[in-house]
């Protein structure tokens, strides 16, 4: 099984299927891509369960970026803007600790320690 | 050959040609049909369509939502297209009526609530466990002090003649350094656990693959992903076989499971059927 994401017309992903394995031919046909577009009267393409292509596996609302030719994810934070490598990045640099985790707190726009959970 | 002129308004050509059975199948709507002078022949048939599962998302404790369930009948015209898709992970699958943007209407729907998070309700405090996914057949639990909750179960059906289980909510996240917690459980059906954080990560898993269940929560891992969904039709064996199914469409078909029916299982694809 390969995926597949369909976009609208601002590259945003409205939906994701299963379909055939890219390679696969059946009646014919191998090119799935078109298949599936031209069925649904969209832009149709493939995505990897596994990230294994296009960054990242699409989800309904991402953004296709066509010249990089990478899905991007949904913003998680307000504050948070998009880097040069299509991640999210907060303000404020994540401190490099070894122990305990950071967890973001957009009210302060900060990021919260905790030792002890 | 009958020297009559076949009717085909309504019709639609098809894969392969124009839309004619290859031969008369004995005692079949759809050669009767045909030979009558076309379209208008109609059947009805049971039809389970189960949405892409819901995995966690990267702030999410909670564990995903299976996939929107429902469940129902439809009539199919014989000769007029109708769309099928079965959703990946957070997309819908669309048992739909020609067009394939809408789900037929008079079908039931079955979608559990996900449990909420323990305690105060403030994540940022790390005290709280995540809530479990809500499933098809029931509701997630309510996470407690640091320990995610088991998800809902997933709904069984029995449209194929064997009873399965799918569309199980995912488990919330666990998170305590020093122990004393654990992976919380998926609902029935394929759902994935949630996450369990000490002093690292027990990562979360995702639903199975083709039974819309939830992925599990994650607090402190990477988010996980739901179970792609499916769509499963149901009709009297006296109608005989779909005459046209696009070649995007991944599915198997049973004559001998549930007796007297044909049933179609698509695992994958967008594209028409014409019965």
């Amino acid at each position: 099984m390969a995926h597949y994401a369909f976009l609208d017309e601002n590259n945003i992903v409205t939906q994701v299927i299963v379909g055939r394995n890219e390679n696969e031919v059946v009646q014919g046909i191998s090119d799935w891509e078109t298949h599936y577009a031209n069925f649904r009267g969209q832009p149709c393409i493939r995505t990897s369960y596994n990230n294994n292509i296009r960054k990242q596996f699409a989800q309904p609302g991402f953004y296709y970026d066509s010249i990089r030719d990478e899905f991007v994810s949904l913003k998680p934070y307000d504050s948070w803007i998009l880097d040069a490598n299509n991640d999210w990045k907060a303000p404020v640099d994540k401190p490099a600790i070894e122990t305990g985790e950071y967890r973001w707190d957009e009210a302060t726009l900060s990021w919260i320690l905790f030792y002890n959970l | 050959m009958p020297s009559f002129t076949r009717n085909t308004s309504g019709g639609a050509s098809v894969s392969g040609g124009a839309l004619a059975p290859r031969s008369r199948r004995g005692n079949t709507n759809q050669a009767d049909a045909y030979w009558r002078g076309g379209g208008g022949a109609s059947f009805s048939s049971e039809y389970l369509a189960i949405n892409g599962g819901n995995g966690s998302t990267q702030t999410g404790i909670q564990g995903g939502t299976g996939g929107r369930w429902i469940e129902g009948s439809q009539t199919f015209t014989v000769g007029t297209a109708f769309t099928l898709t079965v959703g990946a992970a957070n997309s819908i699958s669309v048992c739909g009526i020609s067009d394939g943007s809408t789900t037929p209407t008079g079908g039931t729907l079955y979608l559990g609530s996900g449990g909420s998070q323990s305690g105060n309700g403030d994540y940022n405090l790390g005290h709280d466990g995540g809530g479990g996914g809500g499933g098809a057949g029931g509701n997630g639990g309510n996470g407690s002090l640091n320990q995610g909750a088991t998800g809902g179960a997933g709904r069984a059906t029995s449209i194929t003649g064997s009873s399965a289980t799918y569309a199980g909510g995912g488990g919330g996240a666990s998170a305590r350094n020093g122990g004393g917690t654990s992976q919380a459980a998926g609902g029935s059906g394929g759902a994935g656990t949630g996450s369990n954080y000490n002093y690292g990560c027990a990562q979360g898993t995702n639903g199975s693959a083709n039974t819309g269940s939830g992925g599990g929560g994650n607090a402190y891992c990477t988010h996980t992903t739901g179970g792609s969904g499916r769509v499963v039709l149901a009709y009297l064996s006296s109608n005989g076989p779909l005459a046209s199914i696009d070649a995007g469409l991944t599915y198997s078909l049973s004559t001998v499971s549930r007796s007297g029916y044909h049933v179609y299982t698509f695992t994958g694809g967008t594209g028409p059927i014409i019965p």
